[in-house]
């Protein structure tokens, strides 16, 4: 780097001083009048013995101001060496823990959980810690691929000692059902059929007929002139009007709780897989208490992160008091869900109705439908 | 009279032969942009300096500019950039 050197000329004639200067190549810049005898001006450090030739030549008093860079920095070097080797030690530390994964990040999962994947990862030997580039990616896979065989695709890209692994999950085989099998269609609910598809088997119940649950509403046995009884596998839907009837129940009065103050946090320093609690009486139960807990990794997010993490515990005290507000809308809610996921069709009317007794709160949702009420039903196996 | 002519010779030969002035020796060129800042080519040297005035010598020729916080900005064998309110450029 080179050094910038700030001068003052005291002299008869400085500026005669300049035009020396200049016609022998020295390059000179932010030149300030003070008076006529006095001039200021910037320099290379390295052309400084010229001006200092020549000002002895020409009869100027020269002196120096200011330096910036050059040998000025190698002063401030020599001066603070303990800082700079500090700081020459902690680029070396981030270096080298750039070597390390730090944070694994999984991203794709659906069915399985992060804990799952983050262990099936361990089990292969790559965990928070391991050195990545002695990691083997084709080998992980496989190896997590046998550990996890719901993961049909998985990637694993390191950056900046964070580990990005995405998984794609296999789609399940769906279910097909065997050749050859015969079957039958029954109602799956009580209700009054009105309408009937049957596209293979023989229908046994007609629009506006009354049926229960379990009843048969196909048969997969076809009476045949020519080769007696035949058996085939039903299929077909059943529309019927049903009514339905769900019910809910739970304690009128629960136990509810509310914080009591502002509560306190407290703090741990996790290296790695190393915890240093910075508090005391980390053995203690805390009773009566809720734990919110955040982690905060030492890095740059999404470029790299560092083995130090921050865990802040945010501990709130709560009082426990018995309550008597039920959520009614909610459980309502709930059950309407299950009944849109359950029913193979149309809801056409609906309504809610509660009840307290004996200290429960009994929510009873009653819906009139019109929907498939078909289900297969194979027969056992057996001479046929 | 006979003199002064045989001076004025090279640039009346470069005004004949539509050549540019700057290759006649001692002619400088200044580029003022606005009143803030001039660029002065050709130099052969500060004459005199202060924050009203900086006379700049061209050889035969000299230019003296004219004004209030003038400030030689950078300088090096054959070029000059002054800044500071210029209020007048008079040749001599």
């Amino acid at each position: 780097m080179r050094g910038v050197v700030r001068l003052e000329i005291f002299g008869a004639l400085p500026a005669g001083l300049l035009n020396a200067a200049a016609a022998e190549g020295a390059a000179l810049w932010r030149v300030e009048s003070v008076d006529e005898n006095t001039l200021r001006l910037c320099c290379w450090e390295r052309q400084l013995p010229v001006f200092e030739r020549l000002a002895s030549r020409a009869g100027c008093e020269l002196r120096i101001l200011s330096r910036r860079g050059g040998s000025g920095n190698l002063r401030f070097a020599r001066r603070r060496a303990v800082l700079l080797t500090g700081l020459g030690l902690a680029a070396l530390a981030v270096a080298v823990s750039l070597l390390f994964v730090w944070q694994i990040e999984v991203r794709g999962n659906r069915r399985l959980s992060r804990g799952e994947v983050l262990r099936a990862l361990s089990d292969c030997g790559f965990t928070v810690g391991s050195f990545w580039p002695g990691t083997d990616t084709e080998k992980l896979k496989s190896g997590v691929q046998l550990v996890c065989p719901e993961i049909g695709w998985m990637s694993v890209n390191v950056s900046g000692s964070r580990a990005l692994v995405l998984i794609v999950e296999r789609t399940e085989k769906p279910t097909i059902a065997a050749e050859g099998t015969s079957a039958e269609l029954v109602a799956a609910r009580s209700g009054v059929v009105r309408r009937v598809s049957v596209l293979e088997g023989q229908a046994k119940v007609a629009p506006g007929q009354v049926v229960t649950a379990g009843e048969v509403l196909a048969s997969g046995k076809l009476e045949s002139l020519a080769n007696g009884t035949r058996a085939v596998r039903a299929r077909g839907g059943v529309m019927a009007e049903t009514w339905r009837e769900l019910i809910a129940v739970r304690p009128a009065a629960e136990t509810l709780k509310r914080p009591r103050e502002l509560g306190f946090s407290r703090f741990a320093l996790v290296f790695g897989k190393r915890r240093v609690n910075l508090y005391f009486g980390s053995g203690k139960a805390l009773d009566g208490c809720d734990k919110i807990v955040a982690e905060y990794t030492l890095g740059i997010r999404g470029l790299f992160s560092t083995p130090l993490r921050l865990v802040r515990e945010q501990i709130v005290p709560y009082d426990s008091e018995v309550g008597t507000d039920a959520d009614f809308e909610g459980m309502a809610a709930r059950l309407s869900a299950m009944l849109t996921a359950d029913t193979e069709g149309q809801i056409l009317d609906s309504s809610v109705s509660r009840a307290a007794a004996r200290g429960l709160l009994v929510v009873t949702l009653r819906a009139h439908c019109i929907e498939n009420i078909a289900r297969t039903r194979e027969y056992a196996p057996g001479p046929r | 009279m006979t003199l002064n002519k045989l001076r004025e010779l090279p640039a009346e030969l470069c005004d004949r032969l539509e050549l540019p002035d700057q290759i006649l020796p001692g002619v400088g060129t200044v580029t003022v942009s606005g009143s803030r800042r001039a660029l002065v080519e050709g130099h052969r040297g500060i004459l005199a300096y202060t924050q009203e005035q900086v006379v700049v010598s061209f050889g035969r020729q000299r230019l003296t500019l004219g004004g209030s916080g003038l400030r030689i900005e950078a300088m090096n064998q054959t070029e000059l950039l002054i800044t500071g309110k210029i209020r007048t450029a008079e040749w001599g």
